[in-house]
């Protein structure tokens, strides 16, 4: 199992810009977050059902002061959001969705000053659950600095959470 | 060693320390939904708890770095201040897993948690050794 294939990252059956509403759903979802716009996280390109989003790296994501590394916290912001992003444009509706649980396998470090790339595919859709996959890297996807999984759960219209209340 | 604690990323955050607490009051930029914590704000403020808690468990001059974080969200967080403490699981010789909650008014209530697994870096080779593995300057 050391071997594991690359993650199929390739833009399913390419689709290299968004139709309208969907364009319109990821640049709402984009501009509307405050704590994206803290981080000036932007896109790069998106299709049904997988983005890529860039992050720029200044000096305040480092990990420690004077340092080269990005701080963690920062490739995991990029990488949920990407896998909400692809979530919601697989789906095609900005109704909610949570994210239930989140993992990330830090690969090796980010250098601040350099964009990194997220890119991330929602794999499975089922009615109630959806399930990403996804990688960060600084422009080579062969070398990822980060790789991301986890579901996200759509809690639906209020009355099908209450009749799903336990008695 | 000198516990380091916050990095430029914690302060870009607002983050700071109540003793083993680390606090993070509301501020606007880290909402997502307006009014609500954006999730991923939340991850950083418990790898940054466990990221404390690991540095005081190595010895002088080592490193430890985050190989994997796997974050559960139980709740939103609200527009309120925001609380994390971590808790040893495992402290390795080279690897330390750490867990680390996080709760806004009602510590019994936590909003979110996670298990950080560091890798430890063992303190640098002296200056001496590494100068035979670089090439003679001209």
């Amino acid at each position: 199992m050391s071997n594991v294939a690359e993650p199929s990252l390739q833009p399913p059956l390419a689709q290299p810009s968004l139709q309208p509403p969907l364009a319109a759903l990821a640049g709402r979802f984009l501009t509307n977050v405050a704590h994206l716009q803290a981080l000036r996280i932007s896109l790069r390109a998106a299709g049904p059902g997988w983005a890529e989003l860039q992050l720029p790296t200044p000096p305040q994501l480092a990990a420690c002061a004077g340092g080269m590394e990005v701080a963690s916290g920062a490739l995991f912001t990029l990488l949920d959001t990407c896998a909400g992003l692809a979530v919601i444009l697989r789906r095609g509706t900005g109704e909610p969705q949570v994210t239930v649980d989140l993992r990330l396998d830090y690969l090796r470090a980010a250098t601040v000053g350099r964009d990194v790339i997220g890119r991330v595919e929602c794999y499975r859709m089922t009615p109630r659950v959806a399930f990403v996959r996804g990688l960060a890297h600084e422009g080579d996807a062969a070398r990822p600095l980060a790789h991301v999984a986890g579901p996200f759960m759509f809690p639906g219209p209020a009355a099908v959470r209450a009749a799903e209340q336990p008695a | 060693m000198k516990v380091p604690l916050l990095s430029p990323y914690a302060e870009f955050m607002g983050l700071r320390l109540d003793g083993a607490v680390v606090v993070m009051p509301f501020r606007p930029m880290l909402t997502g939904v307006p009014g609500i914590l954006h999730g991923d704000v939340i991850t950083a403020l418990l790898e940054i708890a466990a990221g404390i808690a690991a540095q005081g468990l190595i010895p002088a001059g080592a490193m430890v770095k985050p190989i994997s974080t796997t974050t559960d969200f139980y709740r939103a967080g609200m527009a309120e201040a925001t609380y994390a403490e971590a808790r040893i699981l495992k402290a390795g010789r080279r690897i330390l897993n750490l867990g680390a909650e996080c709760w806004q008014q009602d510590r019994s209530k936590p909003i979110a948690a996670a298990r950080v697994n560091f890798l430890v870096l063992a303190p640098e080779v002296p200056a001496g050794e590494q100068q035979q593995e670089t090439p003679a300057g001209p």
